[in-house]
């Protein structure tokens, strides 16, 4: 069985007769209930980790020797337990009682993370006490990244966007909230790595490659959302005059000249630069260098 | 051992009143009728504290829909896991565009019998509107995986992770055909999407004292079920182009996505190191290959290939290498450390030849000289970066971080960028009601020489293209690979006024700013604020609301100049200048009150009601203004508008404390302006053969009344 976790004071005390004692203020009914954390993941006594395991030290499992807490102070009030899971004890005493158990879980990109970095602590994201963990559950992870994600949650409502406001998609699906290798705590080490996932077609290696493809996915679309079509950085054709300007066509003004009644360009029209450039994410057509075939 | 399952199932009827292909995307429904809702979580677990550990979890949610959703998960607590989730995920596109290709959604695509072609032009397909037939742009992408992990004991754990994806439906795809004097035919193709990928990841993991690390391997395999488009030309011959190559001969190809594999062998540990201080890698070896039989250079018969494709397939093959390491530190209780370093290498290893093309399936082969050489494009990125945060009294945190990235690539413009960037950061939660956080970001990237010309020299066989010929214009500076200032700015602030009442702002800026002088992008700004307000009153009401505005403002610079005019590409004149502003407003309004107490006209039922409304609005539009100079004309373009508004009320009647009876009523409207299809019939340009898309516009109400049953 798991012993106290290092994290606490050696030489403080523990109350005896835990969870028993503690259940008495802190039990159904009470002002301050916290038995729920017994019909949770927590509670599970078959699980020999569990805080309630036979052997184990119960809420002091978490919350550290707190036999001090039985008194009272000269105020009247009680003193603090060892550790409380809010903003009274600092984020980095937090994190080290849930990491004395769950380094498994939080994994190994946890430290230095962003999250990790930023102070967001664990108990920021998940319930401890109570039968679900809301953050543990697809739909209560984007719920969950939202409430501190605003801008990510506006790109959501774009015109182009993955189908994450319908709950289709999770942020999981890109990110580890505990943290990877990769850019913005993503699993794959690299942006390209982690859209082949779901986008693996555009992986190639293709004969005509085009080369900001192959480098970097973000060069030309915006992950969350955007007002152009497939979550494009801007509009065509002026995102594909950003990087080409040869004679005629490539170099040509657009504007409303290209447009009935003026005229018809089809660098404006349908698909505009796809109208005949249609393998923009590289060709293997031996005849498809210009990446039309 | 699990007990007896608990949780609840709801039963649905939902009524759409309007079709509405777009709206489909997100709730599964877009034809106007009647359609069945199924809803189901089930839970067994045994009894805490009864000294059993298993448990399973099964939850599937709009079941009946095209946007259905199953989990199933079943383990012991602590000890394994095994996951099965299948997703599905649609997209509509378009439900009214125009064809007269006949075959849509397969590989084979047919002009209908009687097609008349009279030229070369849109304009001499005579008897186009009459063999016209509507066309559905759709797709479906289904994801089934399955993951399982075991804790064998303390230290070892082993997991595998199976994965299944195919993406299917109907794109649009341009087509390009015979061009005379640059001007290309094309068309808009009904395309198949056919895609199978599967992926495996196995990972065993030991937990040491002080110490962790894992092995894996990941593989994936991607299969496109429909890797080519057969397509006619439906252009009249041009007498440019090679014979037998307009309509009704000639015969039109494309590639589509070839089948490929990715490997990959991935290790990551971490290691407790004297001083509070550990040290974190992850370094991946990756294989991504591809070798599908190369297409012949044309399809068309009467086109006479006099060199052969230099061999049968690419046999491509990209090694890949990433390193990550990271060292934390936390010497006090007050700092906290971090440096890392990464390294990655994209080795492309594909071999070169040189191809003799054959332009869009209707001109002549090429000669040697003309022939294109392959890019196996290769990079390597090294990355350096540290980090520090000191918390001071008083609920003051400092933050500074200093990046370096260096890359380097080949076939490129630039041969090396060197970026190095700076970050400083404050937070505060000195006042108990208020957190603010400011957070500054600079970067500059220095590229080394820009050889404009460097891609079209090594792209042609030796000897064919001079130390002084370019493609694009000199003067331009392609934007991920010149010199660029990056300034990001984020002020982030949390008011809690009183215990129910939430108040959550955020306000961001962005800036690059490239080299001035050049053509190309010149500016990108983006600044976006958020206003976010929760009250919760009581435990059982609960309001929010926010509101979100986002700018993008793109600048760039061009000169169109002709080939055929040498003068062009050095005359101002014909300069010109673009700006693109893209705005947004979002907001959101959502009450949730569970627990009333209904009355009706005096009568009060037994049953609580829980009530939830919400609102929401985005807004988007988008200018796009274009100055020339003088030798050119310019003309302004229609605004681009997007506007969603979405209200939906749902009410959920306690009949009993195990049933309950939901009324759901959504009413959501979409309207759209986009100059690109608006008002465009199909031959609406002479020489691009258009499928007659319109913006997306609908306005719908979903009606959904379901009895849930919870045991």
């Amino acid at each position: 069985a798991l012993a106290s976790p290092a994290v606490f004071d050696a030489d403080a005390d523990y109350v005896a007769d835990d969870p028993k004692v503690c259940l008495m203020c802190h039990g159904a009914g009470s002002g301050m209930p916290a038995d729920d954390v017994m019909h949770g993941v927590h509670g599970v006594v078959g699980n020999d980790a569990s805080p309630f395991a036979e052997g184990q030290l119960g809420c002091q499992a978490c919350h550290g020797p707190s036999a001090d807490h039985l008194g009272r102070q000269d105020d009247g009030s009680r003193p603090l337990p060892a550790v409380v899971f809010d903003d009274r004890h600092s984020v980095e005493k937090r994190d080290a009682v849930c990491l004395s158990c769950h380094t498994r879980e939080a994994g190994t990109h946890w430290e230095g993370s962003l999250h990790e970095f930023g102070q967001v602590s664990c108990t920021g994201c998940h319930n401890v006490h109570g039968e679900a963990d809301s953050a543990s559950t697809a739909a209560g992870r984007t719920d969950q990244c939202l409430t501190c994600h605003r801008q990510q949650r506006a790109e959501m409502q774009q015109a182009s966007s993955h189908p994450l406001r319908s709950g289709q998609m999770h942020c999981t699906d890109c990110h580890n909230p505990h943290g990877g290798p990769g850019p913005f705590m993503m699993p794959e080490h690299t942006l390209n790595d982690q859209c082949y996932q779901c986008h693996a077609e555009k992986r190639g290696p293709f004969l005509w490659e085009h080369a900001p493809v192959a480098e970097d996915c973000s060069h030309c679309h915006r992950p969350h959302g955007s007002n152009h079509r497939d979550l494009l950085q801007a509009r065509t054709p002026w995102l594909c005059q950003e990087c080409h300007m040869a004679p005629f066509h490539p170099s040509s003004a657009e504007s409303g000249m290209g447009l009935p009644p003026n005229g018809a360009s089809s660098n404006l029209m349908a698909k505009d630069c796809s109208n005949c450039h249609t393998q923009v994410h590289g060709s293997n057509h031996p005849s498809g260098s210009g990446l039309t075939r | 051992r699990a007990d007896t399952p608990t949780g609840e199932v709801e039963i649905g009827l939902g009524h759409l009143s309007d079709g509405a292909y777009r709206y489909g995307n997100e709730a599964g429904v877009n034809e106007a009728g009647l359609a069945a809702v199924l809803d189901l979580e089930l839970n067994a677990s045994a009894d805490p504290a009864s000294g059993e550990t298993g448990y399973w979890t099964l939850e599937a949610k709009r079941l009946g829909l095209e946007t259905g959703r199953v989990e199933l998960e079943a383990g012991e607590q602590g000890r394994q896991r095994l996951r099965l989730e299948y997703r599905e995920i649609p997209g509509y596109r378009f439900d009214e565009a125009v064809t007269p290709l006949r075959g849509a959604g397969t590989s084979t695509l047919s002009l209908p019998p009687g097609w008349e072609a009279a030229d070369a032009s849109t304009t001499g397909m005579t008897r186009l509107e009459e063999h016209l037939e509507e066309v559905n742009l759709w797709q479906r992408r289904r994801s089934l995986g399955l993951e399982y992990q075991r804790h064998l004991d303390r230290q070892w754990t082993v997991s595998a992770d199976f994965r299944r994806q195919t993406l299917e439906g109907t794109r649009v795809l341009g087509g390009a055909t015979g061009a005379h004097g640059g001007n290309v035919r094309a068309l808009l193709l009904p395309a198949p999407l056919d895609y199978d990928t599967q992926t495996a990841a196995l990972a065993i993991a030991y937990t040491g004292s002080g110490y962790y690390w894992s092995l894996g391997y990941q593989g994936s395999f991607f299969n496109n079920r429909a890797g080519t488009l057969l397509w006619p030309t439906p252009f009249g011959q041009h007498p440019q182009w090679a014979p037998g190559t307009g309509y009704p001969e000639g015969q039109n190809q494309l590639a589509l996505e070839p089948d490929n594999q990715a490997h990959q062998l991935r290790a990551n540990g971490r290691v407790n190191l004297p001083g509070r201080t550990r040290l974190h890698l992850d370094a991946a070896l990756g294989r991504q290959t591809q070798d599908e039989a190369f297409l012949p250079y044309t399809v068309n018969p009467r086109i006479d290939i006099e060199a052969p494709l230099p061999r049968d397939s690419l046999n491509a093959r990209v090694d890949t290498t990433r390193l990550k390491a990271r060292l934390t530190s936390r010497p006090t209780a007050r700092l906290n450390l971090v440096a890392r370093l990464g390294y990655r290498d994209r080795d492309n290893q594909t071999p070169i030849e040189a191809y003799q093309r054959v332009r869009s399936d209707a001109s002549a082969q090429q000669a040697y000289v003309d022939a294109r050489l392959n890019r196996p494009y290769s990079l390597t990125e090294r990355e350096a970066s540290a980090d520090a945060a000191y918390r001071l009294a008083r609920g003051l945190r400092l933050e500074a971080g200093y990046e370096f990235t260096q890359t380097d690539r080949d076939y490129s413009e630039v041969a090396r960028t060197d970026e190095h960037g700076l970050k400083l950061g404050a937070r505060s939660t000195r006042w108990n009601s208020v957190a603010l956080s400011l957070d500054y970001r600079r970067l500059r990237r220095e590229a080394s020489d820009y050889v404009g010309n460097r891609p079209l020299v090594e792209t042609h066989v030796p000897g064919s293209v001079g130390e002084e010929d370019f493609e694009n214009h000199p003067l331009l500076r392609k934007y991920y690979l010149t010199d660029r200032d990056r300034d990001q700015w984020r002020l982030r602030m949390d008011w809690y006024p009183s215990s129910s009442v939430s108040v959550g702002s955020t306000l961001a800026h962005n800036r690059d700013d490239y080299p001035a002088g050049y053509l190309g992008l010149t500016q990108a700004e983006m600044l976006s604020a958020t206003l976010d307000i929760t009250y919760a009153p009581t435990e059982d009401v609960r309001l929010s609301g926010f509101v979100n505005r986002d700018r993008y403002r793109r600048s760039q610079s061009g000169r169109s100049f002709r080939g055929s005019v040498s003068e062009d590409a050095w005359d101002p004149e014909r300069n010109w200048q673009t700006r693109a502003r893209d705005r947004f407003t979002v907001g959101g309004l959502t009450v949730d009150w569970e627990g009333l107490e209904p009355r009706l006209l005096g009568w009060q039922p037994q049953g609580d009601l829980d009530l939830s409304l919400s609102l929401s609005q985005s807004r988007s539009t988008g200018e796009v203004v274009t100055e020339t100079g003088p030798a050119l004309a310019a003309a302004p373009l229609p605004e681009l508008t997007t506007r969603l508004d979405r209200v939906s009320v749902q009410a959920r009647y306690h009949l009993s404390e195990r049933s309950s009876l939901r009324l759901e009523v959504e009413r959501e409207r979409y309207r759209s302006e986009d100059f690109a299809l608006d008002s465009l019939a199909p031959d609406a340009h002479p020489n691009v053969l258009l499928m007659g898309r319109t913006s997306p516009a609908y306005r719908t109400t979903w009606v959904v009344l379901g009895y849930r049953l919870s045991f």
